[in-house]
């Protein structure tokens, strides 16, 4: 009786929230698992979402045509541009709980509604012990970590994707935010992560890369050298926004942080990557490349052709995420990366990415109005 | 991916400023244009020095100059432009590939256009003729009713220029020349080659003629203040290009100062059910070619009445053709990305794609597609086919962003002219020559020249009997006499 109303347990469900290691498993093994996820999800988004049947329709796409690993590339994807023009649902709208908007530098900004199951499944990634994240959240639970966070708190980070994605950490240990309006207070926070290292095994400062450059900036700044030795950790994410001007290659930036952080590990740095078109985080690992988990296809497509392009070769970054159930997460993205398919370096088996830069926009359209305005009839 | 993102270095090109005429070479601090993957310019820092020069150029050098001696030197360097053995012609050809990517024949084409521009003496005067009302006004005093009205320049014109069309920069400039202003032509990062070799080619001819001086040639990034005090002290501005670029230089202008805005625009084509499917098709083909759909009067959509396939198959063999007449701009690798990812967005909106040539493409909107605002048209020869029942239909797509509406057959046009015009196009064309300004058009409502003179009106005294009067205008003895009313009529 009690279980007549309980949906059962959804392969994506039990390997999102579930305890399995997949990079446990070999490659193909892998593979097989994202075919019949993704395959699924497409199933599901042909079923529930006029607007993507119909244009899956005219590609001549259905989900038949998805029959092997390889097969996945067919999947129609979307341009980001789509989300930022119309709703995409794939789910009544009555069941859309938030409305996220990608933080946006300039212009038009995408809009991914999202239901409860679709973020219950990013939720169900963001703990410690998930394979998302390998090893480096080892050890860190409530009582012995703490977590600095570069950004606004949770209830404050509105409907903006990335300050909401990074607020989820405090799922996994205490966060204290250190954005307040639009306001960083850098000086609390180095206060505290000084503090911290004193009560605390595991320090975490999360926050967006031009942010932590601040933060070191204040650091050295105060005179006071500050100790992260092997308890203080650095996670990034959300790239550099309009501090483009500002950016730092890697190598140099984890130089910057580990000098004025005196971390005894560079690994100890860590990026992730997301965009507000995508439902789930792509973690580094100690080789600095960007693990897949088996619920996302990640190909590049060559920018000339749109063709897909083998493994490792660069080109323009796509996924099909599998924990989307609120719209088609089916995207060509706006980055230029590598995927690779193998055993990395860290040892773990699977996809890895490796993001070579952000696209640049359209330049020069000029005087040419790609926009039409408002048409007002007579 | 392409050479650049492989790790070879892109070339280089070091162009210096002009300032009056002279090349301004900075001694130090450099700024640095990337123009996509395709290249790095460098050019000099604007520097307060720069700017001090500048502002210590005579804004009169050219009110004294007679305007036959001003088109006289234009006619002059046009000729040098007309000529393909000239070194400056050909270092520019080579640049426009270079650094915007153009074709070998889409740069001699725009190379024979300067040169065409320039020695139109004979097209200049009757432009003094129409936009001013004489072509003597701007020389001396013309009669002009009861009064006597000189034209005289604003001063000193800043252009902020567009990167993406060079025959704007060449019309910008001799607008400028002709109305006897100096200029400053603020170059954008797309393109720094044009305006240069504009000012180049006068230095060359003659570095002392008072309309070399009148030139100066400069680049300084969007927020950078000394170029928005230099916009803020101008006499007039004129800003072509982005709605960003038009708006903030709106903002930047002076109040006193003429402001003449060519911002964003599009066009679109008509054709209706007499028309002959290869010669529309042709001419849609042309005017969607040229500047690869980057300038306003570029046609973007095409509205088609009546059979439908004959037309398709024409217009993808006219694309096809001006692909090898005016072959594509060379596209960097994002460029690429980005059109291929707006085309993909044409396709989730309901569009067909009808056929591809190597670069231009065709798609058709059913009617149900949502190819409706805020949907980005790809452009670079991306050609969107509406069918519809009655061009009537086209209207409703008719708003004030239409700069030029392209139609076939000609004769169609009387029934929409006026129509069209309340739905405020700025231009009636037929198809195939919207980059043709007739001599008497307008540009985006305008008649560009007025906005960069100011009039003095020299009046009739009052012995003259004022025009609807008898008598002298004693305005006295009117008063006294309370006979206002009894003596103007």
């Amino acid at each position: 009786m009690f279980t007549q109303n309980l949906a059962p347990v959804s392969l994506i469900d039990s390997v999102v929230f579930g305890d399995h290691d997949w990079l446990e498993n070999s490659v193909e093994w892998q593979a097989d698992l994202r075919l019949e996820l993704v395959r699924e999800a497409f199933a599901h988004h042909l079923a529930s979402c006029p607007q993507y049947a119909s244009f899956a329709d005219r590609k001549g796409v259905t989900a038949e045509h998805i029959q092997t690993v390889d097969d996945l590339v067919r999947i129609p994807q979307l341009p980001t541009s789509v989300f930022k023009r119309q709703r995409v649902l794939s789910v009544p709208p009555d069941e859309i709980v938030m409305n996220f908007t990608s933080s946006g530098t300039s212009g038009t900004k995408s809009v991914i509604h999202r239901d409860g199951v679709t973020l219950h499944r990013l939720c169900g990634m963001m703990r410690s012990d998930s394979p998302l994240f390998g090893n480096y959240l080892d050890g860190m639970d409530e009582t012995n970590s703490t977590i600095i966070n570069l950004g606004p708190s949770r209830s404050d980070s509105g409907n903006v994707w990335f300050s909401y994605v990074m607020s989820l950490l405090e799922q996994m240990a205490p966060m204290q935010s250190y954005v307040v309006g639009s306001d960083l207070l850098l000086k609390e926070a180095v206060d505290d992560v000084r503090r911290s290292l004193v009560e605390m095994d595991k320090v975490f400062v999360v926050g967006p890369p031009f942010l932590v450059s601040d933060f070191c900036q204040e650091v050295i700044g105060a005179g006071a050298p500050l100790e992260g030795g092997d308890s203080l950790f650095v996670f990034t994410g959300g790239g550099w926004k309009n501090r483009e001007s500002e950016r730092m290659d890697r190598h140099e930036f984890n130089k910057v942080v580990g000098e004025a952080l005196s971390l005894a590990d560079p690994l100890q740095i860590r990026d992730v990557f997301n965009q507000v078109e995508l439902n789930t985080l792509l973690v580094e690992c100690e080789h600095h490349r960007k693990h897949v988990p088996p619920w996302v296809h990640a190909f590049t497509r060559d920018p000339v052709t749109f063709e897909p392009l083998p493994d490792g070769e660069a080109g323009v970054l796509c996924f099909s995420d599998a924990t989307a159930k609120s719209y088609p997460c089916f995207l060509v993205g706006d980055d230029v990366a590598r995927v690779l398919s193998g055993v990395c370096d860290c040892g773990r088996p699977g996809v890895t990415m490796e993001l070579v830069r952000r696209l640049r926009g359209s330049s020069h359209a000029g005087c040419a109005e790609t926009i039409r305005s408002t048409v007002q009839a007579d | 991916m392409n050479q650049s993102e492989e790790g070879k270095p892109a070339p280089r090109l070091k162009l210096p400023f002009i300032v009056g005429g002279k090349r301004y070479v900075a001694p130090g601090e450099q700024q640095v244009l990337r123009t996509e993957d395709r290249c790095e310019v460098i050019l000099p820092a604007f520097t307060a020095d720069v700017k001090s020069k500048i502002d210590g150029l005579d804004r009169n050098l050219l009110r004294d100059v007679p305007i036959q001696d001003i088109i006289a030197f234009l006619n002059r360097v046009g000729r040098n432009w007309r000529s393909s053995e000239y070194s400056r012609r050909r270092l520019f050809i080579a640049q426009l590939q270079m650094v915007l990517g153009y074709s070998e024949e889409a740069a001699e084409h725009e190379a024979d256009w300067i040169g065409v521009l320039f020695t139109s003496h004979a097209r200049m005067l009757d432009l003094l003729d129409i936009e001013l009302g004489s072509r003597f006004i701007l020389d001396e005093w013309v009669r002009s009713d009861e009064a006597m009205v000189h034209a005289y320049p604003v001063g000193r014109v800043t252009h902020v220029l567009p990167g993406n069309v060079p025959s704007s920069t060449v019309i910008s400039l001799l607008r400028a020349l002709l109305t006897k202003n100096i200029s400053v032509l603020k170059v954008a990062s797309g393109d720094p080659v044009t305006a240069l070799s504009l000012a180049l080619s006068l230095i060359e001819l003659d570095a002392s003629h008072p309309v070399t001086r009148a030139v100066t040639v400069a680049y300084w990034p969007e927020d950078n203040e000394l170029g928005a005090e230099l916009i803020r002290s101008s006499d007039g501005v004129v800003a072509w290009g982005s709605a960003i670029a038009v708006q903030r230089a709106k903002e930047r202008c002076g109040a006193e100062a003429s402001f003449t805005p060519f911002g964003p625009k599009r066009s679109l084509a008509l054709v209706g059910r007499g028309a002959d499917p290869h010669k529309a098709a042709l001419g849609v083909a042309h005017d969607a070619s040229l500047y690869d759909q980057a300038a306003c009067f570029s046609v973007q959509e095409v509205f088609v009445e009546g059979d439908l396939e004959p037309f398709l198959t024409e217009l993808d063999a006219g694309l096809r053709r001006y692909e090898s007449l005016l072959p594509p701009r060379k596209l960097s690798t994002d460029e690429l990305a980005y059109l291929n990812g707006r085309r993909l967005d044409q396709e989730f909106a309901g569009g067909k794609l009808y056929a591809t040539a190597s670069r231009a493409a065709i798609f058709v909107a059913p009617a149900d597609a949502q190819l409706d605002p805020p949907l980005e048209a790809p452009l670079q020869r991306t050609v969107i086919v509406r069918p519809v029942k009655d061009l009537v239909e086209a209207l409703a797509h008719v708003d004030e962003g239409v700069q030029t509406v392209a139609v076939a057959p000609w004769d169609v046009i009387a029934e929409h002219r006026d129509e069209l015009a309340k739905r405020r196009v700025s231009r009636i064309v037929e198809l195939g020559l919207n980059n043709v300004f007739r001599i008497g058009g307008t540009h985006d409502g305008m008649r560009p020249l007025q906005r960069l003179v100011r009039y003095v009106s020299h009046e009739a005294p009052a012995r003259e009997f004022p025009k609807g009067m008898v008598l002298p205008l004693d305005q006295t003895k009117i008063l006294e006499n309370k006979s206002f009313q009894d003596v103007v009529f």
